[in-house]
């Protein structure tokens, strides 16, 4: 793996800082994060709930609610810094070059208008071309992402679909301007685990045919080691671990990552699980070191009163962690 | 060593009315659950797994068959007798949201069993009794006054452990007791049900989506589609080599947390879930089966012995010793 040419990056995502201004003062859910997508890999980032992994993809895609705004860092697409576009030249960008699928199909598909005019539309909003060539791609997409009778499907409305067929569409929805980046939240999680492979192996295929980078959040550490060529792991708002997946499941360092693998149940064994003390702290009481100190076995004095930097213990495989650090020089 | 039978489920048939006919949700399921196990009850949704587990508490009464419980027929049971035998087995609910009483407090919810049955006199034992629950579960008894929404998902399912104990219950449902929870969470709650069991010789059954918390939670496993039995054996025997096409798939499908495990030509099984409105002819699961062959569309098969337990196919798999 030494001498692995370096991967051209597609999107880079340079100390993001997501806002909230609320009731509360200023809540901070995206605090600082790095994050690389590399041109036709699948990069993970996963964490529990509240870790800011959904209001990451969200920033990107400036989907974010009325009271919550990127205050800091960059979203470099290329060249180009998302955060200092207008939202009409942003959203020219989205849906030509990036897209994203939520976990819940239905709510993100109008109830009320075939699926087929659906994805249609998204055509026709961002290419000139008739009625009738945009709903012939429709078809082909249809075909491409495994719905059967896809001409008869093209009239089905929503509700006519089961959970795996509609998150077909929304795939087909988000392939059909043949996008660099694919963002996907969670996309498999509402889906039986059949459909839910499924799934998976049309994103795998999909992606061999046309190179698309994917950014897989979730919070299925399986659906990571099945997918992922490289993982960010999230904790409170931060990236705690990032690594080659391989390396990231063979040799955690954050003691956050080792807790997280140690808590799942095997399919292979049934050793009592480790389970990670506590809970997430919440937006508006975060501790003033690591975020993590609080329900890390290792934490010291230094733990609690500054924030880790994240440093490097690998090839590509960087740690948020004084103790990382520490074990490296040993 | 004989195995005592706590429940004991025989032709179990539960079916609905709904627009375009009638669902099928369980269809003739015999069901033995042993004293002080953990028997999961897996399946993809619409597998009638839930559904089973309610008939078998009798909160919903079935379309046909019975059920012994303790020495104790429920199924000829007048309401009066119903409500004694109910003492014995609980209920835990997958979202700790929705099944706590938002207006009520934390020890007002976990003496509510207690109240219903009049355990206890003087409210002083009943709140001595209640803390004790909080401290078994791991809830800091100064939280008694607490509401529900002051806590998190993993207290508040916690809260719902503890009013499931309150009554010394001998059979405790879990359905989908850990699926809202995050993977840290989800351990603690994994192993808390793990002591419980021990310390206080319970029963569970436990219903679940996820084959790997089965895996680790329970002794036997009983995998159902659309409303029937395919496969029923010990934990152990069907991981390492099922029967059943559908168990198969199943596990097969389960993303791992292991890269090195990754597959990108594995099996898939195609298709979706047939409608339990007009279940498939012979073996419900044929036609999503890649081996069915013409028997299969024709004849049902029946649960017959393999190592471990039961399988209710006519082309088993073969067993890897």
């Amino acid at each position: 793996m030494e001498h692995k040419e370096k991967d051209e990056i597609l999107l880079r995502l340079e100390n993001l800082k997501t806002v909230i201004s609320s009731k509360d003062g200023k809540l901070v859910p995206v605090d600082g994060v790095d994050i690389e997508i590399p041109k036709g890999k699948t990069v993970g980032v996963v964490g529990e709930s509240g870790c800011g992994k959904s209001m990451t993809a969200m920033s990107i895609m400036g989907l974010l609610p009325s009271n919550t705004r990127v205050e800091e860092g960059k979203i470099l697409l290329g060249e180009t810094d998302l955060t200092k576009l207008s939202p009409k030249e942003l959203r020219k960008i989205t849906g030509d070059k990036i897209s994203i699928i939520f976990q819940e199909p239905m709510t993100s598909l109008n109830p009320v208008i075939q699926v087929g005019k659906q994805v249609r539309e998204a055509i026709l909003l961002h290419e000139k071309i008739s009625k009738e060539e945009a709903k012939q791609r429709v078809i082909e997409i249809f075909k491409q992402v495994g719905i059967p009778e896809p001409e008869r499907r093209y009239r089905a409305y929503p509700h006519q679909l089961s959970g795996g067929l509609r998150q077909r569409v929304m795939i087909g929805m988000a392939m059909v301007c043949n996008p660099d980046l694919l963002i996907a939240d969670e996309p498999t999680t509402a889906l039986d685990v059949t459909i839910e492979a499924q799934i998976l192996h049309l994103m795998r295929q999909l992606q061999k045919q046309k190179g698309t980078s994917i950014m897989m959040i979730t919070h299925n550490l399986g659906v990571v080691a099945e997918l992922c060529d490289k993982v960010y792991v999230m904790y409170a708002g931060k990236v705690v671990e990032t690594a080659d997946v391989y390396e990231l499941f063979k040799n955690p360092q954050h003691p956050y990552t080792i807790g997280l693998l140690g808590a799942l149940p095997k399919m292979d064994s049934n050793q009592r699980l480790d389970s990670i003390e506590g809970m997430v702290p919440t937006l508006k009481d975060m501790p003033a070191g690591c975020r993590f100190a609080p329900r890390c076995p290792h934490a010291t004095e230094q733990c609690s009163k500054q924030q880790p930097p994240l440093v490097s213990v690998g090839a590509e495989h960087q740690v948020r962690c004084f103790l990382a650090g520490a074990k490296e020089e040993n | 060593m004989e195995k005592e039978i706590l429940m004991q489920a025989r032709g179990i048939t539960k079916e609905f009315k709904a627009t375009g006919g009638i669902v099928h949700a369980v269809s003739g399921v015999d069901l033995d659950i042993y004293a002080g196990e953990t028997l999961a009850l897996v399946g993809e949704s619409g597998c009638g797994k839930s559904t089973l587990g309610k008939v078998l508490l009798r909160l919903i009464p079935p379309t046909a068959g019975s059920i012994q419980f303790d020495g104790e027929d429920l199924t000829a049971m007048n309401n009066k007798q119903l409500r004694q035998a109910r003492q014995k087995m609980q209920l835990i609910f997958q979202d700790p949201y929705a099944s706590l009483d938002p207006r009520m407090n934390v020890g007002q919810i976990i003496a509510e069993p207690l109240r219903a049955y009049k355990i206890y006199k003087n409210e002083k034992d009943e709140e001595e009794r209640v803390r004790a629950l909080m401290d078994k579960v791991g809830i800091r008894s100064e939280f008694y006054r607490r509401y529900p929404h002051q806590f998190s998902g993993g207290q508040r399912q916690r809260v719902g452990i503890a009013r499931a104990l309150a009554l010394n219950p001998k059979l405790i449902v879990c359905d989908e007791p850990v699926s809202a929870l995050d993977v840290s969470i989800q351990a603690q709650i994994l192993n808390l049900l793990h002591d419980l069991q021990k310390e206080l010789n319970l029963t569970y059954l436990f219903i679940s989506h996820d084959l790997s918390v089965v895996r680790y939670i329970s002794n036997r496993v009983c995998v159902m589609f659309l409303g029937k039995v395919c496969e029923i054996r010990d934990t152990e025997s069907l991981y390492s080599s099922p029967c059943h096409p559908y168990t198969r798939f199943l596990l097969e499908s389960t993303p791992q947390p292991d890269p090195e495990k990754r597959k990108e030509d594995k099996e898939l099984l195609m298709g979706e879930i047939p409608s339990p409105i007009n279940p498939p002819s012979g073996c419900r699961f044929h036609p999503r089966c890649p081996y069915a062959k013409e028997i299969c569309s024709k004849e049902e098969p029946t649960l017959q012995p393999c190592p471990g337990g039961m399988c209710a196919c006519h082309f088993p798999l073969k067993q890897e010793i």
